[in-house]
């Protein structure tokens, strides 16, 4: 990657992150009195008596909990596929380096047909 | 962080298969040891247990045997009860199976130290030990077969992720199974086994019974818990270090340097991931009332969000030191790094534990709970921001070993295609070397020949990888020429000229 692609590669990362911030802050300013549910171990339960008995406590909702695993699983496979297609886009532009080879991959595939001449490029990994 | 080689030690004079059946007898009898610690460890919690100072009358004389009071037996406390306890029939198990593993030692001891026979005592013996330590997990998992069924998709994508992260010698798939079974079975099952007579030692030390007001009983009760915790903490990550240690003592011809006790140290993690995650999904999903929390919660923070922090990045970070630690080559070295990681783990997980729920605390003054922000935002990112640094570790360790490893593909592929025998050519090398171009070879075959051609070429890649990672593994044992390594070494040679075969005809056809 060049040092331009790359600083554009940053800036957008930068952007998105910025909306993100900008998102929360929205979200925090409309939601203030937000609290934390229980985890683990050491989280001790606060009891509450109200009405009938033990309880009154609003739940972090199962459907809301659901929804997120459904989002972060959407995000990662986006992730995963986003890698994919940079990784693909590498590799072809690095195959396309390959000296005297209009055809690399029949070259790599088909060594005896198409002749041996090698790239020997250290290449960066 | 540079090559160096595995503590091989000085050339062996004698023959070379006389050589490696010491080295199998030497990891065998490491093996016997260190899981005789634990056991002695899991003996000393008993005694302790019966020692302890008695806080109501009639205490039974292990406090796993307590009985829930009559009255408290119906309704939602009864399965928190079973949830917590230890049960009886698994503890008794538990006890036969070390007695039948002293017995296997005695038999053991009368028999050849060499030899296939000495060979399956030994795994026998270790099975039997630590084997029934898994009964305090499978009951947990038996006893929510839908929530654990609910945890695979997620834990087989973080395995899958795992594994992928290795980009060369890569660990064997059962290798990493079996690391997820120890983690979901035994290491669950030790730290239970542990802890549940823990938890009742210092209560009784602790405790002070009905002296005192309300307040300072739930006082006590929280340093108990406290304690204990603390107690859990060191045991899970001892107990993932056993596995690990096991694994690669089992494992031992294969590369170990930080990235393989990085992905056993993970893989195990995950596992135990697994099986707490089943306790905390049935055991949240009743208690809603009192915390906020409900079943749904738990699992996308622990099988979804923070899937990678916990015991997962607690695990790495165990095996990465473990995997450093085989490379160093003096014992106190090793002993320095093992300890130092160990701490390390111990401390990220109490401070998990103890700094999450504080600042917990510290946002519900507010009062107001359970909102979108807070189930999707809030409570996770306070539950993972006291991982964080161990997260970054591992992350900085996986990308420093990487870079070796990668570095050392490069050099054992051009061997390999400079060496007779045909497996790598000169013109496979560059593609070999590079991931992206392994990449883009194996997803443009598929759209020129087919599917069936791509998975061929997929399957040729990898068996020449394998073969360039045996001859980096002969190169940094110091090629001592053992004929088990040359016969695996013409096997793997063997494989690739097939597969090849395979490759160009069906791309011909």
């Amino acid at each position: 990657m060049t040092p331009r692609a790359a600083a554009v590669a940053v800036l957008r990362v930068v952007g998105a992150l910025c909306v993100l911030a900008a998102s929360l802050c929205t979200l925090l300013l409309t939601s203030p009195s937000a609290s934390a549910c229980d985890v683990s171990y050491r989280y001790t339960p606060e009891i509450k008596f109200g009405g009938s008995g033990l309880g009154g406590v609003k739940p972090c909702s199962a459907g809301t909990s659901l929804t997120g695993t459904a989002i972060l699983a959407l995000l990662a496979a986006s992730a995963l596929a986003a890698a994919g297609t940079i990784a693909f886009r590498k590799g072809r532009e690095t195959a396309e380096t390959f000296d005297g080879q209009e055809d690399p991959l029949s070259g790599y595939l088909h060594p005896t047909e198409h002749g041996t001449r090698g790239h020997d490029a250290d290449t960066s990994l | 962080m540079t090559e160096s080689l595995s503590a091989g030690g000085p050339a062996r004079t004698a023959p070379a298969a006389l050589g490696l059946e010491h080295a199998d007898e030497v990891a065998r009898a490491r093996a016997l040891l260190v899981v005789r610690l634990a056991i002695g460890l899991y003996l000393v919690e008993v005694l302790l247990n019966l020692a302890r100072p008695r806080i109501a009358p009639n205490e039974p004389s292990l406090t796993i045997f307590w009985q829930l009071p009559g009255e408290l037996e119906q309704g939602p406390l009864e399965s928190l009860g079973s949830l917590f306890a230890i049960p009886r029939a698994a503890f008794w198990l538990v006890l036969a199976g070390i007695a039948v593993g002293i017995v296997l030692q005695i038999i053991a001891v009368r028999r050849p130290p060499e030899g296939r026979q000495a060979t399956v005592l030994t795994w026998a013996t270790l099975a039997t030990l630590v084997g029934s330590f898994a009964l305090f997990s499978l009951v947990v998992l038996a006893g929510a077969p839908l929530i654990a069924l609910a945890c695979v998709p997620s834990s087989a994508f973080a395995l899958w992720l795992v594994y992928r992260s290795q980009r060369f010698a890569w660990l064997p798939v059962p290798m990493l199974l079996t690391a997820f079974g120890w983690g979901a079975l035994i290491q669950f099952g030790l730290g239970r086994a542990f802890t549940g007579l823990a938890y009742g030692t210092i209560n009784g030390y602790l405790n002070k019974g009905m002296e005192g007001g309300l307040t300072a009983r739930l006082g006590d009760s929280y340093r108990v818990l406290d304690y204990t915790l603390l107690h859990l903490s060191f045991v899970n990550q001892l107990a993932a270090a056993i596995g690990i240690v096991l694994l690669i003592l089992m494992f031992r011809h294969r590369v170990t340097d930080v990235v393989t006790g990085l992905v056993i140290g993970a893989a195990t993690g995950l596992g135990y991931n697994c099986s707490e995650s089943v306790l905390f999904i049935q055991l949240w999903g009743i208690l809603g009332t009192f915390n906020g929390a409900t079943g749904g919660f738990e699992y996308w923070i622990r099988q979804s969000v923070a899937l990678f922090g916990g015991q997962v990045a607690f695990g790495a970070l165990v095996g990465a030191g473990i995997g450093l630690a085989a490379q160093a080559r003096r014992r106190s070295q090793r002993v320095r790094i093992v300890v130092a990681t160990l701490v390390a783990a111990t401390g990220g997980a109490v401070a998990t534990e103890v700094c999450a729920a504080w600042l917990s605390k510290m946002a519900r003054d507010h009062v107001d709970i359970g909102s979108t922000l807070d189930t999707l935002v809030i409570s996770p990112s306070l539950w993972i921001a006291p991982q964080v640094p161990f997260l970054v570790v591992c992350v900085l360790l996986l990308r420093s070993g990487l870079r070796v490893r990668l570095g050392a593909a490069r050099t054992a592929v051009k061997n390999e295609a400079a060496a007779d025998g045909g497996a790598i050519t000169e013109r496979e090398a560059p593609f070999l070397a590079d991931p992206a171009l392994r990449f883009w070879t194996v997803v443009s075959t598929w759209r020129r020949h087919g599917r069936p051609a791509a998975l061929a070429l997929r399957r040729l890649q990898r068996a020449q990888l394998e073969l360039a990672g045996w001859r980096w593994q002969q190169q940094r044992a110091g090629a001592d020429g053992t004929p088990n390594s040359e016969v695996e070494g013409e096997k793997l040679q063997g494989k690739v000229l097939e597969l090849r075969a395979v490759m160009h005809r069906l791309v011909a056809s």
